[in-house]
């Protein structure tokens, strides 16, 4: 089917596809019927398929958040399992005793967030896998503070019996029911990255990952941004956290360890910076052991081969991140009126603020 | 009163004088050249001005205000842009992009009014994409947006570079060697875009090894041997100082004409 | 024997088996400017693979098999793992994703032939206790130490005095120089992967005999600690990997005195502390020569 795999993607890149209209026409097609099928998920298959449904989305929601500093800030981190604990924990802390849900879910964030924003500082001074190292360093240390810190967590043991969810006085008792919860959070998520990506603020992660000095010359803040990412990261995972302590009801340090993180990052990997890439990774890693269940003891080998393969064959992902089309509008906006105070001649369209004084 | 105001400035990388009590003033409007043979500092000058180098010692000043301890971000802020020797556009993203991203410190909207997609972020953006289109119309490139940035000829990529700088909205640019490794032609082009940013009002200081052009364009030129000012003035004086002749014949052998 | 000096000298036999783990990281991370995250994964299939060795001869033969078979895993992950990407010239933080990636492969690989459980290790060695002056000291503690120190003379032998540690040394300086002047790059990438890994197997045997067990567990904190160990001594100095070993060892014995069960938090502290504040280590240069 495709002659020059590589031609292709790097038009891709581009933002060329239109070329290849059946594509473009499948990946139109593809959003809404995902969508679809998303809200009909429980209606048309096994209790434990919605089960895996919920697990997906859940871990989508990990992968969007960690997206954010890897994926579109460039930065390695490899502790996104801390802030998913941080989150869990302490939304089943507060509703353990006697909070509501809603609290403990913001608090989740909340949580995540000022632990997004302790390990976002080193990447202020740190980069690469020195930040990696740092990022997983820290990730230990929130393992080690859970396990041992037995009057407030219970050690290893875990906590036991986290209420459901329950919102206006529904209880998300349900597997249905809970996912969609889930698919809720997850939607408000995706729309959130969604729009900050595409931001003055996802433009300027976006600057520092591609070069840090040029991003500075060009007046970005890139401390002020890096620290950003990782506290709106933090914040999300804190979410995704809350919804899998409420789910499962029984949390313990041992489900938060750095082979989690290493799963998140695979997936992130896996997927590529983009929605649907966030969706895909995390899909394809949570089925695949599924699907073949004499694989299931070798998950990791499976991972452990897919980053490999991935780094050599498509470091981006399998939906990298895309370029916008600015062409149509700049001559719209062009054509349209010409601006006042600036006339069409060859000079700069910017003309030096008038003196002051 | 100048524009740009440097005070005995010193610069030292591990024992090695960089820059050794460089005093200078950029008056506004002027074109000025940095001149002088390898290493003599002129990168270094740049580099301090725009804030990626602290000084050890002295003063630089902006249009009154002190900006010697002043982060790059916060120079581009106050208007001063700068050019690398060594390009470095955002090469993965395309040419819309890159001068999208360059109009950050013009622009306010933060985290919360994205995530509400804010009436006055949508306006912010609109605009941002007005001077956008009208910069790189201005640099010839309106019809390649949405390439590459890497993907562009290497004269096209220091148009980009240009177009990228001017829309930081500066007072004053700095071009660090911008004809390096262009044609006859495109210096020629690229004259003529530096004259037309001065006739915009803005300030231009440039660094290049391109002694003809450097000549043909500037007000003035000032010239670093060994990291200390050797010479300041019209290029016809500058051309005709001993030091500067002795400078140039003695690192490279009098071919220093042309790069 | 005073609790300081007790400390003080635990803290260094643990500590230089530290320092042959670090040396490691840092041989490989000098040639091919990668952190090598399937090190501890190496580590314990090398000390499982030495340890069933040892139960049918003896402790030395089964050090031995435990440093062969390792070096021949780090020569094929660096064929499998990095080398396709350097083909490609991938950035390197895809090739350190890509150790991740050969690290869980070997881990799952341990599991499935080894099993999950906590192995013990026979007492191969004579459990003869003496003491030197105030010191008191085992054969155990002795070997471990005297291994070590040993080694890393050798290594210091082999990078400065053999033909192969110039053509180390020459790739370290300039990759496409050496190759231009005969060295076979490609194959000393390979070697200095096992050379690297082969030290790792020989720590996780000699901590196997430390404290009589080994399991898969022990592998990811031993190659954290071993890196924390490298980038303390500042990453790519052979004398800088040796003291930071040895200087982890020690602040983690005094460290764990006041807080007992965080003993193992000592490590990842140190490294986000050093990493921050002084980033090319103890005796680490940034440009200077790094083996």
């Amino acid at each position: 089917m495709r002659a020059n795999p590589t031609g292709l993607r790097r038009r891709t890149r581009a933002g060329k596809v239109s070329a290849a209209g059946y594509l473009t026409a499948l990946r139109k097609g593809v959003g809404p019927l995902a969508v679809l099928l998303a809200l009909t998920f429980p209606f048309l298959v096994s209790q434990y398929l919605v089960h895996l449904g919920v697990l997906i989305s859940i871990y989508t929601i990990l992968t969007l958040s960690l997206n954010l500093v890897s994926g579109y800030a460039g930065q390695l981190a490899l502790g996104h399992a801390a802030f998913y604990a941080l989150g869990a924990y302490a939304s089943a802390l507060l509703t353990l005793s006697g909070h509501p849900f809603w609290l403990g879910l913001l608090a989740a964030g909340v949580v995540a967030a000022l632990g997004g924003l302790v390990v976002g500082l080193p990447s202020l001074k740190s980069s690469g896998f020195y930040l990696g190292m740092i990022t997983l360093g820290f990730g230990e240390i929130v393992k080690l503070v859970l396990l041992n810190w037995d009057s407030l967590t219970r050690g290893p043991m875990g906590l036991t019996n986290i209420p459901p969810a329950k919102l206006w006085g529904y209880t998300f008792g349900s597997v249905a029911s809970f996912y969609y919860l889930a698919l809720l959070i997850l939607a408000l998520t995706a729309g959130a990255v969604h729009r900050l990506v595409n931001s003055r603020v996802g433009e300027a992660l976006v600057a520092i990952r591609e070069d840090e000095v040029a991003a500075k010359a060009m007046g970005i803040d890139t401390g002020y941004h890096k620290v950003l990412a990782f506290t709106v990261s933090g914040f999300l995972a804190g979410l995704a956290g809350s919804l899998y302590a409420h789910y499962i009801s029984f949390i313990n340090p041992a489900s938060f360890g750095s082979g989690e993180s290493f799963l998140i990052v695979s997936m992130t990997l896996l997927g590529g910076a983009s929605l649907g890439g966030s969706a895909l990774g995390a899909a394809t890693l949570l089925l695949v052991p599924e699907v073949f269940r004499a694989l299931a003891d070798y998950r990791l080998l499976f991972y452990g081969a897919v980053l490999i393969l991935l780094m050599v064959f498509r470091p981006n992902g399998l939906i990298p991140e895309r370029r916008l089309r600015y062409r149509g509008i700049l001559e719209r906006l062009r054509g349209a009126e010409p601006v006042s105070g600036r006339d069409s001649g060859a000079g700069p369209g910017y003309r030096a603020p008038a003196e002051e004084g | 009163m100048g524009l740009l105001h440097i005070d005995e400035a010193s610069v030292s990388f591990g024992g090695v004088r960089a820059l050794e009590m460089v005093s200078l003033i950029i008056e506004k409007g002027e074109i000025v050249s940095i001149i002088g043979p390898n290493g003599a500092g002129k990168t270094t000058l740049f580099n301090a001005i725009s804030g990626f180098t602290h000084l050890d010692s002295g003063k630089i000043s902006f249009d009154g205000g002190d900006i010697t301890r002043e982060p790059p971000h916060g120079v581009v802020r106050l208007g001063i842009a700068r050019t690398f020797q060594n390009l470095r556009l955002f090469s993965r993203l395309t040419v819309a992009e890159n001068v999208n991203i360059a109009q950050h410190s013009r622009t306010r909207s933060g985290v919360w009014a994205a995530l509400l997609n804010s009436r006055g972020s949508r306006s912010e953006r609109r605009a941002v994409l007005e001077l956008t289109a009208d910069l790189l119309a201005a640099v010839g490139l309106a019809g390649q947006a949405d390439t590459l940035a890497g993907d562009l000829p290497y004269g096209d990529q220091r148009r980009v570079e240009i177009a990228r700088a001017l829309a930081t909205r500066p007072r004053l640019l700095l071009l660090d060697e911008p004809a390096a490794g262009m044609n006859y032609a495109e210096v020629q082009d690229l004259l003529g875009l530096i004259q037309g940013v001065r006739g915009r009002g803005i300030t231009v200081a440039m660094v290049d090894h391109d002694l003809r052009a450097v000549m043909a364009i500037s007000d003035r030129v000032v010239v670093l041997d060994y990291g200390r000012k050797i010479a300041d003035g019209r290029p016809g004086e500058v051309r005709r100082n001993p030091a500067v002749l002795r400078a140039y014949l003695g690192e490279e052998g009098g071919a220093a004409t042309d790069a | 024997m005073s609790l300081l000096l007790e400390q003080l000298v635990n803290g260094v036999i643990i500590g230089s088996v530290y320092s042959l783990i670090a040396l490691g990281f840092s041989l490989i991370f000098s040639i091919l400017e990668v952190i090598n995250f399937a090190h501890g994964s190496i580590l314990v299939m090398g000390t499982l693979i030495g340890l069933v060795v040892l139960q049918r001869t003896n402790f030395w033969v089964g050090l031995l098999i435990a440093a062969l078979a390792s070096g021949l895993l780090g020569a094929l992950v660096e064929k499998a793992a990095i080398y396709p990407l350097r083909l490609r010239r991938a950035p390197l933080g895809a090739q350190f994703i890509s150790t991740i990636g050969a690290g869980m492969m070997i881990d799952i690989a341990a599991l499935v032939i080894f099993g999950p459980k906590t192995r013990p290790f026979p007492p191969s060695l004579p459990a003869t206790q003496f003491a030197l002056g105030p010191v008191r000291g085992s054969v155990v503690e002795l070997a471990i130490l005297g291994v070590s120190l040993g080694l890393m003379a050798l290594l210091q032998v082999l990078v400065n005095r053999t033909r192969f540690g110039k053509a180390i040394r020459a790739t370290v300086q300039n990759p496409r120089a050496a190759a231009m002047f005969g060295v076979d790059v490609d194959t000393v990438n390979t070697l200095t992967f096992a050379l690297g890994s082969a030290l790792a197997a020989v720590a996780g045997m000699l901590m196997g005999v430390y404290y009589n067990m080994a399991d898969l567990g022990t592998g990811f904190l031993a190659g954290m600690k071993g890196f924390v160990a490298a980038v303390f001594g500042g990453i790519g100095s052979i004398p800088g990997a040796v003291l930071g070993g040895l200087a982890l060892g020690v602040a983690e014995d005094i460290g764990a005195t006041w807080l007992s069960s965080y003993r193992d938090a000592v490590a990842f502290i140190i490294l986000i502390v050093i990493l921050l504040v002084r980033p090319q280590g103890i005796l680490g240069h940034p440009e200077r020569q790094k083996v």
